[in-house]
């Protein structure tokens, strides 16, 4: 036991480095000064109000989870429909195919960005809702496909072509078969496609113009404009959000295991 | 292009004419599949590749974008020394971060792969919890957590260790801190899943027949799990080439890197060209690094 102590202490002081930051966020939003001081000298929840009060925020949100669930939706379709087409087939550049849909993943985020901003301009679309969507299905598509790719080759394809001999066509099949048994894969792949999206950053900042204000950017310009404690209040609501969706991740991660 | 032999069925039962029918069917059935993410990907990725290569290869006059074919962006790149430094900087700032990532790392995978039963579960989720919390407010929290009034300075003031605080932001260092911060987890987990596939048995029969700790270390665990460690560097090392961010919210004017420059060029001078220029190089760099680095890894195995 005393012979791993050195590793034990590193490990608690890793996890410490992780959450600290985070930790400081929600420290600093009961914190009642203007300043970021450690230690706190007063507490508050005077900037939680003053967050609520704030309309724009408001707005950004409204916008993430617009985005976010339009992306989202877009990414799961296609991204399940591409999975059965690379798990239940075989065909020729298969692997090509493959790493063409996961190649979004490789690409520094900022030529992505840069190259989407470039074709939002030259179709003269000046940015825009639909744009940055275009752009987070394709980062979100090769978080799908593995999840949906992983869980079609958790059961067995028997099941399906049993339908099959007994008449279902590839409808009913799908709908009936393969649909529910894929499920898990499919809401998990797009809870990820969500959270992907919901927290982008670069895409989002270079195409978007300035119509279409998400929580990250509205986070980005607060800490470059006005630096206000808002900023951590919200932060620590926005963070306490995705935690609520990564334990709904690992619910239906769980229900998955229990097939 | 992908569709057209399709070499193994799911059905294999039918004969003869039926067999063509199938054939017939099932490819039908794959190419209405692949349509909608192969138009996605046509659209949004292979289009722009296009657009933006052709961006790169017009004039930049008067602060107008000439569609007149020059290599004078590309020209620029190469000879002008400040952008050498600029490359320079973003592999010396990401070799650093994954060094530092996988030293960090690796005795952290190697306690929740063997040391620890209990608590596995829980320390595998608080890896994934910073993964899905936005990177802009981890990073913003480095300025809170290293500013002149931050926690950072205060431990050290009442520690007995400085008098005035130090000034850690707009820094290297501070942009390598929020790196190792941003992508540790993504060193972690190959290394982990490596490592919990390795029977621990190797290593009690290594250790049986007399080796040491370091021993068993260096000639069982660290060859054996190999493929996590090339992962895990490959990955941290791309993300962190690419980084925009951290340098921004963390840096200061000589801490810039790849990404920060091409974004100035594109959001702040306006010369497209050139930030497409400096884009595609990027992107072949990427491109090439990963590709030889797969070959070579693939050699070792």
């Amino acid at each position: 036991m005393t012979r791993d102590l050195p590793q034990r202490l590193l490990t608690t002081l890793v996890y410490v480095f992780l959450f600290m930051p985070i930790i400081m966020v929600v420290v600093m939003s009961l914190n009642a000064s203007r300043y970021s001081v450690f230690p706190v000298p007063e507490w508050s929840f005077v900037w939680y109000e003053k967050a609520l009060e704030d309309e724009t925020i408001g707005a950004a949100l409204k916008n993430s989870l617009v985005i976010a669930l339009v992306s989202a939706v877009l990414a799961t379709i296609i991204g399940t429909t591409v999975s059965i087409a690379l798990v239940r087939f075989r065909f020729r550049f298969q692997n090509l195919v493959r790493s063409a849909f996961m190649s979004p993943l490789i690409f520094p985020e900022m030529i992505l960005a840069v190259m989407l901003l470039i074709l939002s301009a030259s179709l003269n679309l000046q940015g825009g809702f639909w744009i940055v969507v275009a752009g987070h299905v394709l980062v979100g598509l090769p978080f799908v496909i593995t999840v949906v790719s992983a869980r079609l080759h958790g059961f067995d394809s028997s099941l399906e072509e049993a339908a099959q001999d007994l008449g279902a066509n590839e409808w009913a099949t799908f709908r009936r078969i393969t649909m529910p048994l894929a499920l898990p894969g499919i809401i998990g792949g797009g809870l990820l496609a969500f959270t992907t999206s919901f927290d982008n950053f670069i895409i989002t900042y270079l195409v978007a113009g300035s119509d279409v204000v998400t929580i990250p950017i509205k986070i980005y310009s607060m800490i470059r404009l006005e630096f206000s404690p808002k900023l951590h209040a919200f932060s620590t609501a926005i963070v306490f959000m995705t935690l609520c969706l990564l334990f709904l991740y690992r619910m239906v991660l769980r229900r998955q295991a229990s097939y | 292009m992908t569709m057209s032999s399709i070499s193994s069925l799911n059905n294999s039962q039918y004969i003869g004419d039926d067999e063509q029918l199938a054939e017939k069917r099932q490819r039908r059935q794959l190419v209405g599949l692949l349509t909608p993410g192969a138009v996605w990907l046509f659209a949004f990725l292979l289009l722009p590749m296009f657009v933006l290569l052709a961006m790169s290869f017009n004039s930049y006059i008067d602060a107008q974008i000439i569609n007149e074919f020059t290599l004078e962006n590309y020209r620029r790149i190469f000879t002008e020394p400040v952008y050498g430094k600029v490359v320079l900087r973003s592999f010396t700032i990401a070799i650093t971060v994954t060094a530092v990532t996988l030293l960090l790392g690796y005795p952290v995978a190697h306690f929740i792969a063997r040391k620890t039963s209990k608590y596995k579960d829980l320390l595998f989720l608080a890896l994934i919890i910073p993964f899905w919390t936005s990177i802009v407010i981890r990073t913003y929290a480095w300025k809170i957590l290293l500013g002149n009034s931050g926690m950072v300075n205060y431990l050290l003031r009442e520690a007995g260790l400085i008098d005035l605080p130090v000034q850690f932001l707009f820094s290297t260092s501070a942009v390598v801190v929020g790196l190792v911060h941003v992508f540790l987890p993504f060193m972690i987990m190959p290394l982990y899943a490596s490592l919990d596939k390795l029977d621990p048995s190797l290593e009690e029969a290594a250790s049986d027949l007399g080796a040491n700790r370091i021993r068993t270390f260096l000639r069982v665990t660290l060859p054996l799990t190999l493929p996590g460690v090339a992962m895990g560097s490959l990955l941290v090392f791309i993300l962190a080439l690419g980084s925009f961010l951290t340098p921004d919210l963390l840096g200061g004017t000589n801490t810039l890197m790849i990404s920060n420059v091409i974004q100035a060029e594109f959001l702040e001078s306006g010369n497209w060209p050139f930030g497409g220029a400096m884009a595609v190089s990027f992107l072949c760099l990427s491109l090439v690094f990963i590709f030889s680095y797969n070959r070579l890894f693939r050699f070792d195995q």
